[in-house]
């Protein structure tokens, strides 16, 4: 009787950890080697071409990389939707709380530094703007060339929208004090941008340095150029750094490509890109 | 004596509760096993992937039905988002103005299409506009394109096919293939009947090509692994499940699924191009 109690028992036993393994099986095959990168397009770029030399020297780990804005990229990484946030720009308030509120706690890897530098029409005779200048200009206070001592010559703005790192960059350091960006602002992004700049005389908008070539004319800010000497220095005004977030548990093979990128190889492609290499 | 009695008694409780225990959690299990049904809406484009999923999950989870359907990728997330339906499937990036604090999506494969010519065809790179001007016609003659003086031989696939939808919808935008183009009946006859007309282009997925065609790059970007991956080659794109809140048990398996080896395995059989 009390043998076959205890054979009971065990059966019960057994068939209870059946069951508490049984449940716990699904969640575990999610963790894979695979790395899903989202977020800034001014990373992105870098990012994809680093992915795929490492696909090369790994090819049974797939790397995604979609480019949906500085702020979506942090809300993909605290939703777990991906392993990699790609960053423009500091994470906003907001997305801070959210990470908070959900328990996440991220880690920062600067890959690079960036500058956000103004662009105007090959035509236009300015060469340099103040912080000042700039932040009335896109405000809306000054909306004529001739106010700058330029070309009589109405100011079409073009700015980002709310989710991009360039805007959230530029918010901080040109327009600061409440100061917001004038509606009637054209938003489009940095390529669209480029164009609609170089065929309209009185267009200004602002891109980062992969971005600068002689289709446009850039402006020195406060008669400081946006090269990679003032920039490391900091004294060009409108600096940023270029930046990989990931979580605090993240997995090992995460860690790994995010490494990648500070070796001299991953550097090789920052420089590629035209921006300032972090190491 | 007394001890063995009560050591006993204290089996036959302990046994019994076990059992109590078993029984419970049996009960718990049936809780789940009860029928439950899905409604997953979306991108018709995924639809035929989908119904593949189905079958799958079907043989692991017996007794959760999924009800699915097409209605295009903007009219799944809202409808997702007001709780009409349990998922969304999108053959595109969630937008900026259709995002919010609730919606998570998971990318869950990529899709890519291959634009094949003879070997011997010395074009060796075009990009989309030009893709879709061939395919529309416009462009008639490989002259225009850096080629021999020789006319352009459409080769194409028949309706239903998931390649043609998806040439529809990454290249054509809203125009129709050329009349003169021929639509082989399979991905192996298309690639044959290009492999034998140096004047021939047409349209793979990834897993069809072969040595016998060549593919062409598109705005100086190769057809590989690596480049789809990276969101590099231009004629690619990601298919997204999309959740709002907290979704049912159910769904939560079926995400699982979908993302699992096995999930993996069957989008890849179907020629999409596994992320996980």
């Amino acid at each position: 009787m009390r043998f076959k109690d205890m054979r009971l028992v065990c059966l019960v036993l057994m068939s209870l950890l059946v069951l508490t393994y049984g449940t716990g099986w699904s969640s575990r095959q999610l963790e894979t080697n695979n790395v899903h990168l989202r977020g800034s397009s001014n990373v992105a770029g870098i990012a994809q071409q680093v992915a795929e030399v490492y696909m090369h020297e790994n090819p049974d780990i797939a790397v995604t990389v979609t480019s949906i804005g500085t702020m979506r990229g942090i809300k993909s990484l605290i939703d777990a939707t991906c392993n990699v946030a790609m960053a423009s720009s500091e994470s906003s308030d907001e997305q801070v709380k959210h990470a908070k509120d959900n328990d996440v706690s991220m880690t920062k890897h600067v890959i690079a530094y960036d500058a956000l530098v103004p662009i105007v029409n090959p035509s236009n005779s300015i060469n340099n703007l103040s912080i000042d200048d700039l932040r009335k200009v896109f405000s809306g206070e000054i909306n004529n060339w001739e106010q700058l001592g330029g070309a009589s010559q109405p100011i079409n703005i073009v700015s980002y929208d709310g989710s991009s790192g360039n805007y959230e960059t530029w918010k901080d350091v040109v327009m600061r004090e409440g100061k917001v960006v004038t509606p009637t602002a054209k938003i489009m992004s940095a390529n669209d941008m480029k164009k609609f700049v170089q065929q309209n005389p009185g267009a200004i908008g602002y891109v980062g340095l992969p971005s600068l070539d002689n289709t446009i004319k850039s402006l020195t800010v406060e008669g400081v150029k946006a090269e990679a000497s003032n920039i490391k220095s900091n004294t060009y005004p409108i600096c940023r750094e270029l930046v990989l977030y990931t979580t605090k548990d993240s997995r090992e093979s995460v860690n790994k490509f995010v490494e990648y990128f500070l070796t001299d190889k991953g550097q090789e492609f920052v420089k590629k890109a035209g921006v300032i290499p972090a190491k | 004596m007394k001890h063995i009695i009560m050591f006993k008694r204290l089996a036959k409780v302990s046994a019994a509760s076990l059992l109590l225990l078993l029984f419970l959690s049996v009960l718990g299990c049936g809780k789940e096993a009860k029928q439950e049904t899905l409604l997953i809406a979306g991108s018709s484009t995924m639809l035929p992937y989908m119904e593949k999923l189905e079958e799958g999950f079907k043989k692991i989870h017996p007794n959760i039905l999924i009800e699915s359907d097409g209605g295009g990728s903007a009219t799944g997330i809202i409808a997702v988002k007001r709780n009409a339906i349990d998922l969304a499937t999108m053959s595109r990036e969630v937008k900026r103005e259709e995002d919010d604090p609730y919606i998570k999506d998971y990318m869950v494969a990529k899709d890519a299409l291959s634009i094949v010519v003879h070997p011997a065809n010395p074009v060796v790179n075009i990009n989309k506009d030009q893709i879709r001007d061939i395919f529309t016609g416009k462009i008639n003659n490989w002259r225009q394109l850096g080629g021999s003086d020789a006319p352009i031989v459409l080769v194409g696939r028949k309706k239903g096919s998931t390649t043609r939808k998806g040439m529809d919808e990454m290249v054509l935008g809203g125009n129709d293939f050329a009349k003169s183009i021929a639509n082989a009946e399979s991905a192996t006859k298309l690639a044959e009947t290009v492999a034998a007309n140096p004047n021939a282009i047409g349209y793979l997925a990834l897993k069809d090509l072969n040595n016998s065609i060549k593919s062409l790059e598109i705005n100086g970007v190769a057809i590989n692994r690596e480049s789809i991956l990276s969101g590099h080659y231009p004629l690619s794109r990601s298919f997204y499940l999309v959740i709002y809140d907290k979704p049912k048990a159910g769904i939560q398996k079926f995400l699982d699924f979908v993302l699992s080896k096995e999930g993996q395995a069957i989008l890849e059989h179907e020629g999409l191009i596994k992320v996980n």
